[in-house]
């Protein structure tokens, strides 16, 4: 690492995250929506004592919903998203922090018939890309000497073209490189 | 250099607001222009065997006006919202909708200009758009009637709410429900509901144009029986209620009649045929279930076996099926869809349009039975009683016959509500419109 580097990113660290969001499939139901994620960030010093910047990328993928749906026929919905945060992590011993995300989906959309007779048209798969916002609270649990951080975080997502999400919940775990400078 | 990392955090954190506030900007389908045209799941054809072709494929929607909304000229489509039920019959529903104000909303991509779900949601909403737009241009043609001679009240259209929660107008919890697995029309307010979907649905109702023609079916019923209104069976004080007793026509009676309820789904599952040439309204549509009782080429039982669940189940449902299996055997001259049969189909319209005049004319007004304690007071029953109910229908088939033009189709109804309701459901007094 080079030396202005070295003197900014006092840690990067790596993570794995599972977050579950309810879509908003009408007015008057919602279903479950998995998601996960892998994350890579790095930790910088910051003119604040104990305060940290904390900057990563994410590349996540949505599972399948729950919802129940005809026997003939379904919308399936499956995409990867791609995210750009930032924010900052207060040290002590429980790490809260705050940050912002910049979001990528690219969902693929197919016409699934679960093997019915049903005649399809010739463009029954698509994929559409979609952008976003989100923004995250969250409070890291350091075990470990603090290599391991356990952190469960709450989101508040803005898709505009795909409003049925408008939040998430879920835990990450991620192992650092090298302990918090100070 | 804590300066610049400090002027970092804050263009990031900026940055980041401004990403939020643009991504807050709200949802937006692409515009689409007329004529609209949108990929729908359709029921194409049904075979002389009863076999479905069933697609998913590009339709126009001549109707829409309001492509976001799913607003059109007969009937706008609402995705969720709270219907506050009284009391249901079968398919038919006694409240009104409490909130339209849904949060939902159809999302739609464009292909080539064409409107394409992009969920389940959607793609069924287009669906239930495009069916009940191919029923609403088949009713001139199949009643008589023009479409925007339909609705009463002075409303403008339709309401159509797919997927709504239900809350209990008499509780006091206010408990919201989902059902699923039905549909309804509500005759007071010109509502149709589709209830949430299903995985036990082989074919989504929202998007089946038979269980749609059979919705359908009860509002063309309200327009000829109940001359476009359904009045509501209000409860009453014992001194009404003894005066209802020997008042055969006290208002919200025959909206309460078990027997009049199984005419009103038998002419909705027969109005299903003519529209869609499938004789059986509920085939493909639920996973694992036998629809034979209630398919017009089914099985025959006739009205003197009803209370014998083994031979149909559906309390007045099973009344409906005779109803339906008379209409739909003496059209047996005329090929599924055929002009002819469009043509029988307006006059049993005709007919029925005229019933209720004629039930106030001697001899069906003698028929017609003094109304139960039971009908008095509003209760629906729950089972059939032979006599009763034989009575009702009775005079109902009297006053639709003595409606219907002279000649060899009235002569084979007469053949088919003797075969089908016998001696209880259409007694002799009643027969006595039928040619000797």
């Amino acid at each position: 690492m080079s030396a202005p580097l070295d003197s900014l990113i006092q840690l990067v660290s790596l993570g794995a995250a599972v977050a579950m969001s309810d879509r908003n499939d009408s007015d008057n139901m919602s279903t479950r929506v998995p998601q996960y994620e892998m994350a890579i960030q790095a930790y910088s010093i910051l003119p604040w004592p104990n305060v940290h910047m904390r900057s990563g990328l994410r590349l996540g993928m949505e599972g399948a919903a729950d919802e129940s749906h005809p026997l003939s026929l379904e919308v399936k919905e499956s995409g990867t998203r791609f995210a750009l945060e930032s924010g900052v992590v207060l040290d002590g011993p429980l790490l809260p922090s705050a940050s912002i995300q910049a979001l990528v989906l690219r969902r693929s959309l197919e016409l699934d018939t679960h093997g019915t007779s049903i005649v399809l048209t010739p463009q029954s798969k698509r994929t559409e890309w979609l952008f976003g916002g989100a923004f995250q609270v969250g409070l890291g649990i350091p075990i470990q000497g603090g290599r391991v951080l356990l952190e469960p975080f709450y989101r508040v997502l803005v898709i505009p073209s795909d409003v049925r999400q408008s939040s998430q919940w879920g835990g990450e775990v991620s192992w650092a490189f090298d302990e918090l400078k100070q | 250099m804590k300066t610049k990392i400090k002027g970092t955090v804050f263009t990031l954190l900026l940055s980041g607001a401004g990403i939020l506030a643009m991504a807050g900007c709200g949802h937006k389908n692409p515009s689409f222009n007329k004529p609209y045209r949108a990929e729908v799941l359709t029921l194409n054809s049904v075979d002389a065997l009863g076999n479905e072709n069933w697609s998913v494929e590009e339709k126009e929607l001549a109707t829409l006006e309001k492509p976001d909304s799913l607003e059109g000229a007969h009937f706008k489509v609402i995705l969720g919202g709270t219907i506050e039920i009284n009391s249901n019959v079968g398919s038919l529903v006694e409240g009104k909708s409490r909130s339209e104000n849904s949060s939902g909303f159809f999302r739609f991509s464009s292909r080539n200009g064409v409107m394409v779900g992009r969920d389940t949601t959607s793609l069924l909403a287009l669906s239930t758009f495009y069916a009940f737009e191919q029923v609403v241009m088949k009713v001139k043609e199949t009643t008589g009637f023009e479409p925007t001679d339909l609705i009463g009240n002075s409303k403008e259209s339709y309401k159509i709410f797919l997927e709504p929660a239900l809350v209990d107008a008499h509780s006091d919890k206010k408990a919201v429900l989902i059902p699923k697995l039905n549909a309804a029309f509500n005759p007071f307010s010109d509502e149709f509901y589709f209830f949430r979907r299903s995985e036990l649905e082989v074919h989504p109702f929202s998007a089946n144009i038979k269980v749609i023609a059979h919705e359908f079916g009860h509002a063309l019923f309200k327009k000829a029986f109940f001359k476009g209104k359904n009045d509501f069976c209000v409860s009453a004080t014992q001194q009404e209620i003894a005066q209802r007793l020997s008042d055969k026509f006290f208002a919200g009676r025959f909206t309460n009649e078990f027997a009049i309820s199984g005419l009103n789904e038998g002419y909705a599952d027969f109005n299903s045929y003519v529209m869609t040439s499938s004789p059986r309204v509920l085939s493909g549509a639920v996973a694992g279930t036998n629809d034979a009782s209630r398919a017009l080429n089914g099985p025959d039982f006739t009205f003197n076996q009803l209370p014998s669940e083994a031979v149909c189940s559906g309390a007045f449902y099973c009344i409906g099926t005779l109803f339906a299996r008379s209409l739909y055997s003496a059209a047996q001259t005329y090929a599924a869809g055929s002009k002819e049969l469009m043509a029988f189909s307006r006059r049993i319209n005709e007919a029925i349009t005229a019933t209720p005049d004629i039930l106030n004319l001697p001899p069906a007004r003698d028929i017609l039975p003094s109304p139960s304690a039971s009908s008095a007071q509003c209760k629906r029953s729950q089972k059939i009683s032979l006599s009763y109910d034989g009575a009702m229908t009775s005079a109902f088939l009297h006053a639709f016959l003595k409606s219907f033009p002279e000649g060899e189709e009235k002569s084979k109804l007469c053949t088919s509500f003797a075969k089908f309701f016998g001696d209880s459901g259409f007694n002799k007094e009643a027969r006595s419109v039928c040619p000797s």
